[in-house]
């Protein structure tokens, strides 16, 4: 049997939407990640599937990326931002006939696949949950979800009810949008500790992923290092990370996206073309962004100012080198552990699927390119849990370690002096849920229902794990800070006004149009 | 679609709304304000019973409605109604707005307004909720983020002691009983401090905290924390192995193996002492990369 590479993306976005906003900047990072990467990857999909080509890549959607798909006003928001883009590549297209022939021949790139993207989007009317649905019915593709708004549970454990909801809204979630019952869990961060699994079981779910170390201190060494799943005691599945694999992508040094061929990110026409002709592309308060128009190529350690231009040719030249390069590191490694272990093994290499397109520009190119390659190895193919786990005769069993993918391998990124704050305001709103939750198991009265729906709404928008790391990260702090605080007072004033008989019908209106994430919820998973 | 009109198109409509400094604006610009000035006439709308005949007389000068001064109250809201009627009117025809947000501004109406508006000050969360907790976080293998908060009988308690003593307790496969540790660490805290990151030697050990002051020596404690298991941070020693045959669904057990794999283990170092431990970069947040896997 052929050794198994199993490639895991994972799909989150943080809950962004401002429907009181006609334009709001932080929902850019959805429209960037549908334009750069959910498209791209889609459409290589279908022509992977059109040429017959069998693969395997799980994807995993995150309840907040399913939620803000399935928006209508957002999905709105993101057709009429890529009519502007294409509106800015036609004035590309159309100015750069002046200058070099390079950034000509990109600009030309750029309409044509913006144009391409829009036929895409509007192909599916604008629902790209249905686009994914199509996308697994090849058994090509499998779809997982993730825990409901991502939090990080190593720090949510205190309070074992608000890890219940975080896993059954989770499950909940991809039900409701994509129906059908998830097999498998990606969780927030990696983050797991002994006990969880439980929780998965509970929810008959079939997988999760740790991250290397999860494995290696486990109680019981696994025998097979990483490379075959094991399951917990509770009965599920679990695949662990392989170190090599992203350290030969992503590492700083050696990895592929800093190749000087492919595209730099950090030089973007919003901030190269004068203000005048590029203002209605940008932030309309006349703050200069990224336009995603971008004519450099990496070149080498030289500032920004001396970039050379972007050879398209060539970038996707060197994607396919590093496919084929990737392919045949796969292989050897392959070779190597099946000489060691006696069977064939099982390597997972996940990645935040948004790195892919949006900060490396040929990184779709690069996954259909190693999909095509692998498909023709004697020695591997790539693959997805169902496969591998169907594969399997016997499977030792342990229980991983604590542990997390966040740096060094544990909570310290979501867990320090910048972001510590959140956590006794989280715990009290954690618990005060719970209060209401058993306290009001049986109301019927609908005001209060939706009241405590609202609870539950904004007390799990506040659990993100996004807020923690951007405070960590020192980018957009601001937004995470006020995303914080505004959730856990909202919260606080719809507990205030339940537990005080005083619910005003019209705040919890507002609430519901403002945060209108999980319309199916039911507060009392938080009994 | 706004994109689509001509820029003088806009500025026909931002004269009408009454927007002021509207012929100096880019066409963006005016896609904006317009859409805002209709938002905020959608409101209005609804306002308008409630209005006190002084912001109803200004309103109608501001749109140029000819209405004598002294007349009645509701005579200015049915001509404003009438006018905002109009021009809303167009913004139907023309397909403005996505149906789902006026419906809702309109149902949620001037207090959305408000509400908008108090959001988008600064929110603040308050400092203490005056109950006792003390929960501890395992950070990594040998650091512990504990907070606590105090009820106001222990602050009153607290009050008459000039600092209090935090300790941390080795309760590793312990019934804890509060004088059996293996380990007792303890340290003075500022009394003021909710929270401290403290150091504990031992990866995958237990550890309970307590927090209380000194009396002639003797520790007294007022709050006991919850139980903190710190992360493995190494292989633990060969032992059985349990499997299981999934064909059968029985389960065996077999010896550990000697390493088959050769693991080489990442090794960390520089030429210095590192000072900060995060990567730092700029544009999207998630491109900047904490997360190992990426």
């Amino acid at each position: 049997m052929k050794g198994k590479i199993l490639l895991m993306l994972h799909a989150h976005l943080p809950y962004v939407n401002h429907p009181d906003h006609p334009y709001f900047l932080e929902e850019n990072w959805l429209f960037e990640a549908i334009t750069e990467t959910y498209i791209p990857l889609l459409m290589a999909f279908k022509r992977l599937e059109k040429d017959a080509v069998p693969f395997g890549i799980t994807i995993s959607l995150s309840p907040p990326l399913i939620e803000m798909l399935a928006e209508r006003t957002l999905v709105n928001k993101y057709r009429r931002h890529l009519e502007s883009l294409i509106e800015l590549a036609k004035r590309e297209a159309d100015l750069t006939k002046k200058e070099e022939p390079l950034k000509h021949e990109m600009a030309l790139k750029y309409l044509n696949d913006f144009k391409e993207e829009l036929a895409f989007f509007d192909g599916y009317n604008g629902n790209l949950l249905g686009a994914f649905k199509d996308a697994q019915k090849s058994g090509n593709v499998q779809l997982i979800t993730c825990n409901a708004t991502h939090g990080f549970l190593p720090a949510m454990k205190v309070n074992p009810k608000a890890v219940h909801a975080q896993i059954a809204i989770g499950v909940k979630a991809f039900e409701t949008r994509m129906g059908d019952h998830p097999r498998g869990m990606w969780l927030a961060e990696s983050g797991y500790y002994p006990e969880l699994d439980k929780e998965l079981a509970m929810q008959d779910l079939n997988f999760f992923f740790v991250d290397s170390h999860g494995l290696w201190y486990a109680d019981v060494p696994p025998h097979y290092d990483v490379y075959r799943p094991v399951m917990t005691p509770s009965g599920v599945f679990v695949f662990a990370r392989d170190p090599e694999s992203s350290e030969q992508i992503w590492s700083a040094q050696f990895g592929y996206p800093g190749d000087w061929n492919y595209r730099e990110f950090y030089r973007d026409v919003g901030f190269d073309r004068p203000f005048d002709y590029i203002r209605p592309y940008v932030d309309p308060s006349g703050v200069r962004t990224n336009t995603g128009i971008k004519y450099y190529r990496i070149t080498g350690n030289v500032p920004l100012g001396d970039k050379a231009l972007y050879d398209p040719q060539n970038g996707l030249q060197t994607a396919l080198n590093h496919a084929k390069d990737f392919v045949q590191k796969k292989a050897s490694q392959v070779n190597r552990l099946k000489e060691q272990m006696g069977i064939e093994p099982v390597v997972v290499a996940p990645f935040d699927a948004e790195l892919f397109g949006h900060w490396w520009y040929e990184g779709p190119n690069f996954l259909e390119f190693f999909l095509r390659e692998s498909a023709k190895s004697d020695i591997f193919e790539s693959s997805i849990p169902d496969r591998a786990l169907a594969s399997l005769d016997d499977v030792q069993i342990l229980t991983p370690a604590k542990s997390s993918w966040g740096a060094n391998g544990y909570n310290e990124t979501w867990i320090n002096g910048s972001n510590d704050w959140i956590y006794p305001h989280l715990h009290e709103a954690e618990e005060r849920m719970s209060e209401l939750a058993i306290q009001y198991l049986n109301t019927s009265d609908s005001l209060y229902i939706r009241a405590l729906n609202m609870c539950a709404r904004e007390l799990l928008l506040a659990e993100s794990s996004d807020w923690a790391f951007i405070m960590t990260t020192g980018t957009s702090v601001e937004y995470a800070v006020n995303r914080t605080n505004t959730h856990l007072s909202r919260f606080l004033e719809i507990y205030d006004a339940i537990k005080s008989h005083n619910i005003d019908e019209r705040a919890i209106e507002l609430y519901e149009w403002l945060d209108p994430i999980f319309p199916y919820i039911d507060y009392r998973v938080y009994a | 679609m706004e994109n689509e009109k001509t820029i003088r198109q806009l500025k026909k409509e931002a004269m009408l709304l009454k927007i002021k400094g509207y012929y100096n604006m880019t066409k963006s610009e005016l896609a904006k304000v317009i859409s805002r000035r209709r938002m905020e006439l959608s409101k209005k709308i609804h306002e308008l019973d409630t209005m006190e005949i002084d912001e109803l007389r200004k309103l109608s000068k501001e749109f140029g409605l000819k209405i004598p001064w002294k007349s009645p109250k509701n005579n200015f809201v049915k001509k404003l109604r009438a006018l905002f009627e109009d021009l809303k009117l167009n913004d139907e025809a023309e397909g403005q707005k996505p149906e789902k947000i006026k419906s809702s501004y309109q149902n949620v109406s001037a207090f959305a307004t408000q509400k908008i508006q108090n959001i988008e000050k600064v929110v603040s969360l308050p400092s203490s909720y005056f109950k006792d907790k003390f929960f501890g976080l395992e950070v990594n293998p040998n650091w512990i983020y504990f907070y606590w908060d105090f009820s106001n009988k222990i602050l009153e308690t607290v009050k008459n002691h000039p600092n209090l003593v935090l300790r941390v307790y080795d309760v590793t496969y312990l019934e804890f009983n509060g004088t059996n540790a293996h380990r007792t660490f303890e340290m003075e805290i500022d009394k003021q401090m909710r929270k401290y990151y403290v150091f504990v030697p031992q990866s995958g050990a237990d550890y309970i905290a307590e927090i209380g002051y000194k009396e002639n020596n003797r520790f007294l404690p007022l709050l006991r924390s919850n139980l903190v298991s710190t992360p493995s941070s190494s292989a633990k020693i060969t032992q059985m192995e349990l499997w299981m045959d999934l064909r059968s669904r029985r389960k065996f057990t077999e010896m550990s193996p000697s390493r088959k794999i050769l693991r080489i283990e990442k090794l960390i170092g520089f030429s210095s002492m590192p000072t900060s431990e995060f990567k730092s970069g700029g544009g999207a947040f998630f491109i900047l990369s904490g997360r190992r896997g990426s």
